[in-house]
């Protein structure tokens, strides 16, 4: 499952917030400078809360939780996250 | 006594040696440090070739190497021109091209851009970074800069009214254009600043401000003037509102200074509730009007720091504030941004150029010792900026003309209305719509455009573009998208394309800008959903909060 949330993420951040322009691996920085701006973090938030119908706490948005996409697929893993049934 | 703005760290040095001037992530300098490094870097410089005049680009992300660079460039006689760490190549090149940089400091992870910069310009030095390069570029890192033993320089022949620092901002032309600033005029801000903002060497200063936004200088000069820590913020920190929000506790900031934007961000998201601010004893924010339910909420989570709202375009630095003070402000009233500050005038002048006094709105017009010099390079639009007023003999006073519309209140106190021109602000970063336009009509397929700005709920504006495409030209809104990413920087980039065939006009067949604004915000409703760079109908299916 863990691999399917780094999937929507992944190409939610490539054609959303990238716009096909650049690409982004599991593992990149998603903080690192030139990738996304402060707006498209918080688009990113709002994407993940609305797709995996969660609410994130503000105390979680924080380095830690959203350095790549790998890592924050894990830290939706830990919120007992489970993916809504239309996603495959 | 300092006259210039690079005295300041070796006249810090002299006083606190051991204290720290520059905090980044868990590393820092004092000014010790920094006053050795920085004059390595411009005896280096100065090997190279750097003369007074010269311009030196610093093209760095935030980190312990800026300070080095931007007061060794000074040291060298030169000035330091900062360069957007993620703006486009092509706009890199022109700003390279146009004040004529020859020399760069940077490092390493830069290093594939400049490849590509190196092989379009006239650069001859590079620091910090090994180019491969087919020019005969000199390149030297930084272990080379600090390795010397020697930290001397032979005295630089340079005055107070040399100039100090290029900013470059937005231009109605298509291009950027260059602010240019003296070592007295940036001196005067610093000074200024320090003494209105009682900074002292017990202060920690957070910077936000990337160093090509002008509020940097308050960080990098002001806070050293006084033997200050100034804390470089991490972009990433920026990004997440509650990591920012536990540096300023970690950090023990006492001083803040940045847009509204990311302000309202820590209301919003960060976490304050959780956080001790207790050290913030200062609060200053400018660039843009501060919603009032947003400064509220602030105000109750840091109750015992003061507020300001610091008013300047960047061609004056800071020319008003206004501090708050409790109960004497109208919470139903925008915020005012007060009255000039020391050793400067302000006027309000009418269409046919006459001072007004009588409360009417009018453009507000400056003269200070915290005054720009000009533009680089453009003299008729550098003279098209004053506004002179005789005074005796032949002598006249020289005022900047800010473009900016303000009121005399009751109060005594200025009321930012509007603007004269097509400027705005996005998230506190000057964008001229016209720019946006120019550059969307040099795309092949584009025949007709209107750029303009609305509300963004959030205190700032969200940029639309209405585009009418050439006759048999499918214009896909992406490929638009992404040569625009390739030419503006991203916060002028539209957050909304609308391809259309046809636009409103006015009896004399010009765009009716002002009916194609009301349109698009009536058809969108809120606009609780308009921050997303896609086609019209797509619109709504990101929420963004």
């Amino acid at each position: 499952m863990l691999e399917a949330v780094k999937q929507i993420l992944k190409s939610y951040i490539t054609e959303e917030l990238l716009y096909n322009f650049g690409t982004v691996e599991f593992d990149d920085n998603l903080l690192a400078d030139d990738m996304i701006d402060s707006i498209g973090m918080m688009r990113l938030v709002g994407f993940v809360e609305e797709k995996f119908e969660l609410k994130i706490p503000h105390e979680d948005l924080v380095i830690e939780n959203f350095q790549s996409i790998s890592v924050i697929a894990e830290y939706l893993a830990g919120r007992n996250l489970s993916l809504p049934e239309h996603v495959d | 006594m300092i006259y210039l703005l690079s005295q300041i760290v070796d006249a810090s040095a002299d006083r606190f040696a051991e204290r720290e001037a520059f905090r980044f992530k868990t590393e820092s300098l004092s000014y010790e440090t920094l006053a050795i490094r920085s004059t390595k870097l411009a005896r280096v410089l100065i090997e190279q070739g750097v003369n007074r005049w010269d311009r030196v680009g610093i093209y760095l992300n935030k980190g312990l190497e800026l300070p080095v660079a931007v007061y060794g460039v000074m040291k060298a006689g030169a000035a330091y021109v900062p360069l957007d760490p993620s703006t486009p190549v092509s706009r890199l090149k022109f700003v390279i091209r146009d004040c004529g940089i020859r020399c760069l400091i940077t490092n390493q992870k830069k290093a594939a851009v400049i490849e590509k910069l190196a092989a379009e310009t006239d650069l001859e030095c590079v620091i910090g970074a090994n180019i491969n390069s087919e020019s005969n570029l000199r390149c030297l890192s930084w272990d080379d800069v600090f390795a010397a033993n020697d930290a001397s320089i032979s005295e630089v022949t340079t005055v107070a009214s040399d100039l100090a620092y290029v900013m470059y901002t937005s231009g109605t032309t298509g291009y950027p254009k260059g602010i240019m600033h003296t070592h007295y005029s940036g001196l005067s801000y610093a000074q200024l600043a320090a003494k209105t903002y009682s900074v002292s060497h017990q202060d920690r200063l957070g910077n936000h401000s990337p160093l090509h936004f002008d509020m940097s200088t308050f960080d990098y000069f002001s806070g050293p003037l006084s033997g200050a820590t100034t804390v470089i913020i991490p972009e990433e920190y920026t990004k997440l509102p509650a990591s920012m929000s536990k540096l300023i506790q970690d950090e023990e900031l006492s001083i803040w200074y940045s847009v509204p934007f990311a302000l309202i961000q820590l209301v919003q998201r960060g976490s304050l509730e959780q956080r001790d601010l207790g050290a913030l004893r200062w609060i200053m924010f400018g660039g843009e009007p501060f919603p009032l339910k947003h400064l509220r909420s602030l105000m109750s989570f840091v109750p015992d720091a003061r507020f300001s709202n610091v008013y300047g375009p960047a061609e004056v630095n800071q020319c008003t504030y206004f501090h708050f003070t409790e109960g004497d402000f109208n919470w139903r009233k925008p915020v005012s941004i007060g009255r000039e500050w020391k050793n400067t005038e302000g006027l309000i002048i009418n269409e046919d150029d006459e001072p007004i006094t009588n409360g009417e709105i009018g453009e507000l017009v400056i003269r200070s010792a915290t005054m720009m010099k000009g533009y680089w390079g453009r003299e008729e639009l550098t003279e098209r900026s004053w506004y002179y007023r005789s005074t005796y003999s032949s002598e006249t006073d020289k005022f900047y003309r800010t473009g900016d519309l303000v009121q005399l209140m009751d109060d005594g106190n200025y009321q930012f209305i509007g603007r004269k021109d097509r400027q705005i602000k996005v998230r506190g970063h000057r964008v001229e719509l016209d720019e946006i336009e120019s550059a969307i009509l040099t795309h092949d397929q584009t025949s007709e455009t209107a750029v303009f700005a609305v509300d963004d709920n959030d205190g700032s504006n969200s940029i639309i573009a209405a585009v009418i495409p050439k006759v048999d030209q499918p214009l896909a809104v992406a490929d638009l998208i992404n040569y625009l990413n390739g030419r503006l920087p991203r916060y002028a980039v539209p957050a909304e394309l609308i391809v259309t065939d046809s636009f409103p006009r006015t009896a004399t067949g010009k765009i009716d800008r002002r009916e194609l604004t009301r349109r698009t915000t009536l058809e969108t409703g809120s606009r609780q959903n308009n921050i997303r760079r896609s086609e019209k109908t797509k619109v709504g299916n990101v929420r963004s909060r």
